[in-house]
This record gives structure tokens, sequence and C-alpha cells, in this order.
């Protein structure tokens, strides 16, 4: 796809998304990082996403839930990022700084007029505050159809733990 | 012009810019230095009876995982480059998690210092293409002049009366009685065309014995690696096993 408008960038975030297969997916810990990815595609097969959730073992509040699209195994481009409240942010576009609030980076192709990542540009948000609200929002927004909560904790049991 | 002044203003607008919060533990910092995406590197501090202890709660590598399969970006010369950084920082690495101790006045270099020790580590992904194969290719012909005398290595070798064999150079050839053809492969690409190079000499009947050294066999496709086992007599399959390519090359010299 190489460069990316904010036009495709919108019509990337509403396409409908459903699991590439059966989510039979567990989450892992490596590296003190609880993690779990899942791939999904448009209804369409027209394009593939990487749907994936971290979380800190240690900090519970550092956690991420993200969206990528798969171009090849070296260019995937940043769709969202919901992260937790564990750091500061700072918009390069608008000098906009958060700090240490739950906030939402998303693809902006103005950022790489001034950043070095598609996603620079954040909001912050009180829509969530952990990391289950996180990936409930992440579902909703990125129009993902046929995943929920619900499964994610009976296949990979995340929540045991959190 | 009051440079005292400029050093105030400095001093003032760089505090306003330090993120600081308490949690149950001790307290979050981060320096107005920002990861590629405009995240601040947060450092877990906590009191020690010497000093302080300086975390970055595994959240370095945690966000290299949001585009990198972990276990194929911190291997090989990658993760050197991660130990020497550590090494070179005072800190440790501990199963993803790095970690420094500083002592009661040294706080500020230390945040500095963990804080660059972050910064660093976050751009090894920065590394996946270019630089790597660099180093690969180094580390590799640093290899070799460690086993064999140096004037039996060629490099980028191309063998001569054949046609277009500028097309089809080799990347080094050991001198012996059937010479020696090493390639260097580190992705598919490179794999594929060591064995069009090796199919193509053959179909010329050039006498030459193959040896193909990968970086990590683990990241080339498996068909490419079954394709390559029939077309090379010799495969390393990491570059780092030194004695194997030893053993493997002193065999066919002397066969």
């Amino acid at each position: 796809m190489g460069k990316i408008s904010n036009n495709e960038i919108a019509n990337l975030k509403k396409v409908r998304k459903v699991l590439t297969k059966p989510l039979r997916t567990k989450w892992t810990t490596q590296l003190k990082v609880k993690q779990f990815t899942v791939e999904l595609m448009s209804e369409d097969h027209k394009y593939h996403f990487k749907l994936y959730m971290r979380q800190a073992v240690l900090h519970e509040n550092n956690f991420s839930c993200g969206i990528s699209l798969i171009e090849d195994s070296e260019n995937d481009i940043t769709l969202a990022r919901y992260n937790g409240s564990s750091h500061v942010h700072v918009n390069k576009l608008d000098g906009q700084r958060f700090d240490f609030q739950c906030h939402i980076h998303e693809a902006n192709a103005d950022c790489l007029k001034v950043a070095r990542k598609i996603e620079d540009y954040a909001i912050a948000t009180e829509r969530y505050k952990d990391l289950s609200g996180a990936i409930q929002c992440i579902l909703e927004d990125y129009n993902i159809i046929n995943i929920n909560l619900g499964q994610l904790i009976s296949q990979g049991g995340l929540f045991d733990e959190l | 012009m009051n440079y005292e002044s400029i050093k105030q203003l400095l001093c003032k607008s760089f505090c306003r810019e330090i993120g600081f919060q308490e949690y149950k533990d001790g307290a979050i910092i981060s320096l107005p230095i920002y990861d590629r995406d405009g995240d601040a590197y947060s450092i877990y501090l906590n009191e020690t009876s010497g000093g302080w202890s300086l975390s970055d709660g595994a959240s370095t590598i945690m966000r290299l995982s949001y585009e990198n399969d972990i276990d194929a970006l911190l291997k090989g010369s990658r993760f050197e480059l991660l130990s020497s950084y550590v090494k070179e920082a005072g800190a440790t690495y501990d199963d993803g998690e790095l970690l420094m101790e500083v002592a009661a006045d040294h706080l500020m270099t230390g945040l500095f210092d963990f804080t660059k020790l972050m910064s660093r580590i976050s751009d090894l992904a920065l590394l996946k293409h270019h630089r790597v194969n660099s180093n690969f290719k180094e580390q590799l012909k640093e290899a070799l002049h460690s086993i064999l005398p140096k004037h039996l290595i060629h490099e980028n070798y191309i063998v001569p009366n054949l046609e277009n064999a500028q097309d089809y150079a080799i990347d080094y050839k050991i001198d012996a009685d059937i010479p020696l053809f090493i390639f260097a492969a580190n992705n598919k690409e490179s794999v594929r065309l060591s064995i069009i190079t090796i199919q193509y000499l053959e179909k010329y009947n050039v006498e030459f014995n193959s040896m193909v050294i990968l970086e990590d066999k683990d990241k080339i496709p498996s068909q490419d690696v079954s394709r390559l086992m029939y077309a090379a007599n010799d495969i390393i399959p990491d570059f780092h096993q030194i004695e194997a390519i030893k053993k493997k090359i002193k065999h066919r010299l002397s066969a």
C-alpha cells in the first residue's frame, strides 16, 4: 500500500473484521509480558490485520491493545493502540501531553510530516481503565464482529491471573 | 544577552516536562525523552539501602513486541547488541526486565543513562534490515579469517571464463584442490540466490564444493531450507557455530 491516506485509514477502521480461523490461541507469558495475538481479515478477504494484547506482569496498568494492517512481515501499519496509564505521552502534531492517563494512539497520515511513527497522535480517554476495557473498546471501534471478551476469557483464561 | 536566564529557562522547562507519579512501591519517573511513537520512557524507581533501584518494568521489550516477533528479534547479533548496551550502561537484563542500581547521589545521571539504554534497545527494531545484514557479513568474514590463512580466502569471487559470471558472484572462495565456495545467507532471498548460483555453476560444470552459512535457519521458510539441502554440500544453520564451520571447512579442504 505504501503511503496511506487518512481516507484509507478511516476505511480500514470501519471495515468489518473477522477471525481468519477459529479462536484457539492461548495467552502466554514471555519475558514478563502477558501476550495474545490473533489474525483478522476483512469480510471480503481483501485486508489482513493483527490484533494484539500485551500486559506487563509487574505493573497491571502497563498494558496495550493494538491493531495493525498486515502488509508484509516487515511493513505492518499500526492503525491503533489502546494504551494504559503507565507513561507520559506527547503528541508531535499538536503538542498535547497526557501524564499517566489511558490514551488511544490512532494512525494519522499527517503524523509522518512531523513524527517517526504514523500512530504518534493520541487522544486521552476515560472510556477504559484496564486491559479488558481497552479490548472491549477496540473490538467495538474497529468493527471486529466475531470475537468478544467472553471468548477471550474462555479460550485463554486471560483474566484469571489479572 | 543574559545567558543565566537561558539556564533558568531550561531548568524550568526541563522540570515541567519530567513525568512523575507515585505508585504503591515507589515512583514512576520519565525524562522528556520520547520513543518513536511519542510515548515517554517510564522508569520505576525504588529506594534501596545504598541508593536507588531503577527498572523499566519490562516495558521496553513489551513495546518491541507490538511490531516484532521477540524470539526472532532478540537473537544472534541483535541480542549481542542488547547485551553490550546493557553492560555498557552498568545495568542488568533479567528475563525481559532492565534493571540498574544507582548510588544515592547519582540519581540524575542514572536516570539519563537508563533512559538512554531503553532508547537504544527500542531502536534494535530498526536494525532488522541493513545493519544486521552488514553485521552478519562482517562477523562471518571475521570468523573465516580466524579459521583460515588470509591468502586462501577470496571475497566476492567471480568464476573466470564463465558466461555472465558477474551475475553469480560467490561470497567467499576458499582455495583447495577442489575449491570451496561459501555463501552467506540471512533471508529467503539470499538463500534462493545461493541455490540459483550453485545450480548455475553446476550447469556449466564448474568444479567446486559448496557451503551455505545461514545467520539463523529458523528465520528461513522451511521450503527454502529443503531446497537448499538438495543444492548445497554443507549447510551451517547458525553462523555463531564457529566450531562447526571450522570442522566442515577443514573436512572439505582435506578431502
